[in-house]
């Protein structure tokens, strides 16, 4: 029973990853907008452009 | 305070930039690396903030290319959403100070108080340069100081200055584009300059003399260029085995001690069957991967890139690009996004266009694993000569790669019609030992995103995928393996109909659409499905042996055919319609790299299965 508990968190969660990052760059910041004051991983996780595991992001800040 | 660091392509901008900020953005030893602003903030010693923009080099504020605009028109305040800097630091190359000067002059037009920063002041000093610089600063009427960006408390000078100073404002002038009269006028101003200064510059050194007559010879250059890239796909996979193996049993141990200790169950199935099956099939090749960008950060680091472009101008003429091409479509080597952005470089619409539409025919370091697995597969691991042939159908298929961009760039260039006419215009950086710091943060940044990659986007497909390839469960007394009944299976036999005449089978049908979200997620994909169809083997890692159990060797040159072509990964299109401004060139490059991808593998498929008498 607790197997199938985690089995089936985990794939939502990957669905909702996977979701997530392939979705458009102008669906995620309207996302973000909507739910971002509450949840601000997720207004910068928007920020990030296409695929945001993609190897060729570049951070848009840098603070020292 | 906003300052924007402005000046020629490859001068040290981004390194300071990095040097202040304390950020990591990519540095290299060739113009044009910074396509885009880029922004960071830092304090000085009194507690003062800063807000440091970091924008792409330029030669004139008469902009020619996309990225020269997108300075000029910061400096001026005209891009939008973009506030005007309040102060400029442009930033001079100590051992190629007359066009920065030059540059200085222009800018001293925009109305911003501005410093002038001479990096690169220790090579400079160590090769003979000299210069007084109060005379220079007096002439110019602004501060001048010396940094050395790569070396910590290199922008020391830059900083006390800035603390010093109280700036004047920002005077809004109505900006003129520069003339040919006021571009003659600033070169004598500039001559004057380096004279009321004491610029003396050494003699050019004999060996740096001799190795651009051997490296930048129409013969002799091609033949070591040739050389250099075989050695990297040599090494790629003569250097990577012993880490390889060991990743490998790494990856087995792990599986054996989850199934000796986990209840057979769900979980059980979705961590060896999925999850270790398919991120083992993937970690497998960081090895290579590092290896690869180790040679490619070398490359960048010695100022060797630019002579290769210089080098490669006549071949890409020859179809239609210029050599200003040569520097986006190597780093589409590493991934076709960065490439992709890197013409913005390109003066002419028609050449970038053209650029973009074969970017992704580059060799993306994302096609490596899937290469890698079949060439372990399939093809011997035994010498031919001093080569190892494995290495040398590795570099076949990054040299099928660059000449498919090459033609598909003629055809391009031939569709667009009247083709636009612009020289190479290119600095030639000097040569220099690559830093091995550098080259550590690079591997280091290179693994990073690679095991990123691994944790985040490849897990979660895998995770789905096992879902799809268990469920539903099989019927009452079913025989073949579970994962026929599956989703999965389904997808994957109805998708096999047409994929079935260029030889691929149901299991690669099923790999390749998780595939177009990124590459390698296929090997993964390829991990799982063999696990759950009870390959004890892909099970345990050995993922390679089982394809080479399963698969003809037709099957298996196709796939390596059909990934020469195989269209990008999402990403990729989503560059190309930014940058682009419109679906219709990502929908047509998607569209021919389907159908040379199908055709490229249908040819290979039949032609071996004619050559082996099936």
């Amino acid at each position: 029973m607790w197997q199938n508990f985690i089995v089936i968190v985990a794939v939502v969660a990957a669905a909702l990853y996977v979701a997530w990052s392939l979705a458009p760059a102008s669906l995620r910041q309207r996302i973000a907008t909507r739910w971002g004051g509450r949840f601000t991983w997720l207004a910068k996780s928007a920020e990030q452009s296409g695929c945001h595991d993609c190897a060729a992001r570049s951070e848009k800040r840098s603070v020292r | 305070m906003r300052v924007a660091l402005i000046g020629l392509p490859n001068c040290g901008k981004t390194a300071l930039f990095n040097r202040l900020t304390g950020s990591r953005q990519k540095v290299a030893n060739y113009p044009g690396v910074t396509v885009e602003r880029k922004e960071g903030a830092f304090a000085d010693t009194k507690g003062a903030r800063y807000q440091l923009l970091d924008l792409p080099g330029l030669y004139s504020f008469k902009p020619t290319t996309l990225d020269e605009a997108i300075t000029r028109d910061v400096a001026l305040g005209r891009l939008a959403g973009e506030a005007r800097p309040e102060l400029l630091v442009l930033v001079a190359d100590a051992t190629h100070l007359s066009l920065s000067l030059r540059l200085a002059l222009e800018a001293r037009r925009l109305g911003l108080p501005m410093i002038l920063a001479i990096n690169r002041s220790d090579i400079a000093k160590r090769r003979g340069f000299q210069i007084d610089l109060s005379a220079l600063s007096r002439e110019l009427g602004i501060p001048v100081v010396e940094t050395v960006a790569t070396r910590p408390g290199g922008a020391d000078a830059l900083v006390r200055v800035l603390e010093q100073r109280g700036w004047s404002d920002a005077v809004s002038l109505a900006w003129q584009e520069p003339t040919a009269d006021d571009v003659i006028a600033a070169h004598r101003e500039v001559a004057r300059l380096l004279q009321a200064a004491h610029h003396q510059e050494p003699k050019r050194s004999s060996t740096v003399a001799v190795a651009d007559r051997v490296l930048l010879h129409p013969f002799f250059g091609m033949l070591s260029l040739a050389a250099i890239l075989f050695l990297v796909f040599q090494a790629v996979f003569s250097w990577a085995s012993g880490p390889m193996d060991m990743i490998d049993a790494g990856v087995a141990r792990v599986g054996e001690v989850l199934a000796t200790h986990l209840p057979e169950g769900a979980l059980r199935s979705l961590l060896i069957d999925g999850v270790i099956a398919g991120l083992g099939s993937v970690v497998i090749f960081l090895p290579q991967i590092l290896i690869l960008f180790a040679f490619i950060l070398v490359l960048e680091d010695s100022g060797y890139l630019p002579r290769a472009a210089y080098l490669l101008d006549r071949l890409m003429g020859s179809v239609g690009l210029s050599g200003r091409a040569f520097i986006p479509l190597l780093s589409s080597f590493a991934c076709a996004i960065p490439g992709i952005m890197a013409t913005r470089t390109i003066p002419s619409i028609r050449d970038r266009i053209a650029t973009i539409m074969v970017a992704p025919l580059m060799t993306c370091s994302a096609r490596l694993p899937v290469y890698a697995l079949l060439i372990a597969a399939f093809i011997p691991d035994r010498d031919v000569g001093i080569f190892n042939l494995q290495g040398l159908v590795l570099f076949a298929l990054y040299f099928a790669g660059i000449l498919s961009a090459l033609l598909v760039a003629y055809v391009v260039k031939r569709w667009q019609g009247v083709s636009d006419q612009h020289l190479l215009m290119l600095e030639l950086p000097d040569y220099q030992w690559p830093n091995p710091l550098n080259l550590l943060v690079g591997l280091y940044d290179r693994a990073r995103i690679f095991l990123q990659r691994v944790g985040g986007i490849i897990l979660a497909m895998v995770v789905l995928l096992w879902f799809l390839s268990t469920y539903p469960a099989p019927p009452a007394g079913a025989t073949a393996p579970a994962i026929e009944y599956s989703f999965a299976g389904y997808i994957g036999k109805a998708l096999a109909v047409v994929l079935e005449p260029i030889g691929f089978n149901w299991q690669i049908a099923i790999a390749l659409v998780p595939g177009l979200a990124a590459r390698e997620i296929a090997v993964g994909a390829l991990g799982t499905v063999y696990a759950l169809s009870g390959s004890e083997e892909a099970i345990t890692g050995a993922l390679a042996s089982t394809i080479a159990a399963e698969w003809s060797l037709a099957t298996a040159l196709a796939l390596l055919a059909w990934y020469v072509f195989a269209p990008q990964c999402l990403a990729t299109l989503a560059v190309v319609k930014r940058e682009t401004g419109g679906w219709r060139h990502p929908l047509i490059m998607a569209t021919y790299l389907f159908a040379l991808a199908y055709v490229a593998a249908f040819l290979t498929y039949r032609l071996t299965l004619m050559l082996m008498g099936a």
